[in-house]
């Protein structure tokens, strides 16, 4: 469980510091106040590939590994411009946490002035409009080991080394579609035989499924349901958006044992009259497999909802505010959201 | 019932009171008087100041509050009724005047206790038993002479001996109200001072001093 969380220079942080998280870390904030930002780095420094890099941009609506780049310096370094705060790449991005276990994890991403790369492959070396970009460095510190990754450009590709060790984190958000990541995870769930209580869970809730697997569909491994009142199996993403939604969460929290859950827009798909129930039904399956939450939300229902459940697991709790200070955000830990709330005070 | 819309803190000079009647008292004098810039509020009784309080902290804007003013009852043990205040203030890390009407500042916020009835205590720093009807109550006896007997062969008869100074207090002023408003002999004490009923008019001379003193704490959100 990540306890300690320092950033600096990412996205819209330039010196971030949390410290003391707890076991569900809610991230409350107006739009473009950083609440993704925090979740992304997290996400980022617990990864082991530039990728993840890519991915997060995909996320956002950018393009994902299959880009376009137009042959410049300023093509290249495009990727990674909003990577660093305020767009100043000679300011490295750290990342560091530590865990309740007191393992610490590094990232740092950085343009090393002292190593020079040629964007062009080697038969393009020659030709008189060549130029030097420096690669940019993901070196990712953990055990004591020190490993850098370059994103180079290798006959016009992307390419990507990675590192061996990476920290148990899952990034759920309704912008990803997580329908195959999803199936995949229950099929290892499955074939390991710890299915049960994931499917327990979710009946506990949802009485009419029969059964929950992975089907092929045209050629598509899908997590499906059956219930007594339809003919055929369904694929989850055919069922209702809450359905899928809950699925898709109690799947991450399995498949992640004492790992990290990150969830972006957490009250997206939950219909009000079950959402106490979904977010007890989360929140205890987080507990059984020691799993992490740090999630984002706009809702002020949800923060109603979820609060005194919180209160119930032992006050195991944080409710964060991001806040955009001109071209900074800051993340503040409220001191006692238990009484603004209850108080019907606004607090996102 | 619909949950109800969150409050935005959206002022730099707050006003905490400890029910609605106290709320409307102070919203209804501020209207009338033209005094502007607070955000007027009620703890809902005097048992939700702690966690009124303790939740500020955490209410969007509060970075930008610089004052502070928790009006509280006397009742019948204004000592008491004056360190609750205090205590809810300390348990949310607010800073804690030692007297009421008596300013206390950290970092950029001012805190101030008004306890009711603000008068006595306005003007001498001594405490006072009594509640917003006891600020009332004088003014609408000198106003309404003519039911005054009448209120007070009934007090009288009903046995006035064995009330506290605040019950006897709200006891006269609801019986002035059922009196004076047929319209609705149960008026809330919440709707007494709304200028729309004319049973108070808060622009009389007997509320100049308190008004006069809301007005001059608008310096300290500078």
């Amino acid at each position: 469980m990540l306890k300690n969380i320092e950033i600096k220079n990412f996205r819209c942080f330039r010196d971030l510091y949390l410290h003391d998280l707890k076991r569900f870390n809610i991230v409350v904030g107006e739009s473009g106040s950083g609440k993704t930002a925090l979740l992304e780095a997290i996400f980022l420094a617990g990864a082991a590939s530039p990728e993840i890099w890519m991915r997060l941009r995909q996320w956002r609506g950018f393009a994902g590994t299959n880009l376009r780049l137009t042959g410049s310096r300023v093509s290249y370094e495009g990727l990674f411009r909003d990577i660093f705060f305020n767009f100043e790449k000679r300011k490295p991005v750290r990342i560091d946490f530590t865990d309740s276990d007191a393992k610490t994890r590094t990232l740092k991403i950085s343009y090393p002035s002292q190593e020079k790369y040629s964007q062009f492959s080697s038969q393009d070396r020659n030709q008189e409009n060549e130029f030097i970009v420096e690669p940019i460095v993901f070196a990712w510190r953990s055990k004591g080991r020190e490993q850098k990754a370059r994103v180079e450009i290798k006959d016009h590709q992307l390419s990507f080394r990675g590192f061996n060790n990476v920290y148990p984190i899952w990034f759920s958000s309704p912008m990803i579609n997580e329908g195959t990541t999803i199936a995949q995870s229950f099929s290892e769930l499955s074939v390991r035989k710890r299915t049960e209580p994931l499917i327990k869970a979710v009946r506990a809730l949802y009485p009419e499924l029969e059964s929950i697997g992975v089907e092929s569909i045209a050629g598509d491994l899908l997590l499906c349901v059956s219930s007594a009142a339809m003919s055929e199996k369904l694929p989850i993403g055919l069922m209702s958006s809450g359905l899928t939604r809950f699925l898709s969460i109690m799947v991450a929290i399995a498949v992640n044992p004492g790992g990290v859950l990150l969830i972006d827009e957490f009250e997206v798909g939950f219909y009000y009259k079950t959402l106490r129930k979904v977010l007890q039904s989360i929140c205890a399956f987080c507990i059984d497999n020691d799993v992490q939450i740090v999630a984002s939300t706009h809702s002020y229902e949800f923060i109603q909802t979820l609060l005194p459940i919180m209160e119930a697991q032992g006050n195991d709790f944080n409710l964060l505010r991001a806040e955009r200070h001109g071209s900074e955000c800051k993340v503040k830990v409220l001191s006692d959201p238990v009484s603004a709330i209850e108080s019907n005070f606004e607090v996102r | 019932m619909p949950p109800a819309v969150p409050s935005l803190l959206a002022t730099n000079a707050l006003v905490v009171a400890e029910g609605n009647g106290d709320k409307q008292f102070i919203e209804n004098l501020c209207a009338v008087r033209g005094i502007g810039g607070f955000q007027i509020e009620e703890a809902r009784g005097n048992a939700k100041f702690e966690t009124h309080l303790k939740g500020l902290r955490d209410r969007t804007g509060f970075d930008n509050l610089r004052l502070l003013v928790v009006i509280g009852d006397n009742d019948d043990t204004p000592g008491d009724r004056f360190n609750h205040i205090r205590k809810s203030l300390k348990a949310a890390a607010l800073p804690q005047p030692n007297d009421p009407f008596t300013p206390v500042k950290r970092d950029n916020l001012t805190v101030i206790i008004i306890m009711l009835p603000y008068t006595y205590a306005a003007a001498s720093r001594t405490v006072a038993k009594g509640c917003l009807d006891t600020v009332l109550l004088p003014y609408i006896e000198n106003r309404h002479g003519a039911v005054l007997p009448c209120v007070e062969t009934y007090h009288t008869c009903v046995g006035k001996a064995d009330r506290t100074k605040n019950q006897n207090d709200k006891f006269r002023l609801r019986c002035f109200i059922a009196a004076l408003f047929r319209e609705d002999p149960n008026l809330a004490l919440s709707w007494v001072t709304s200028p729309g009923k004319n049973l108070i008019d808060l622009n009389d001379q007997y509320f100049t001093e308190f008004a006069q003193y809301l007005m001059e704490l608008q310096g300290f959100t500078a």
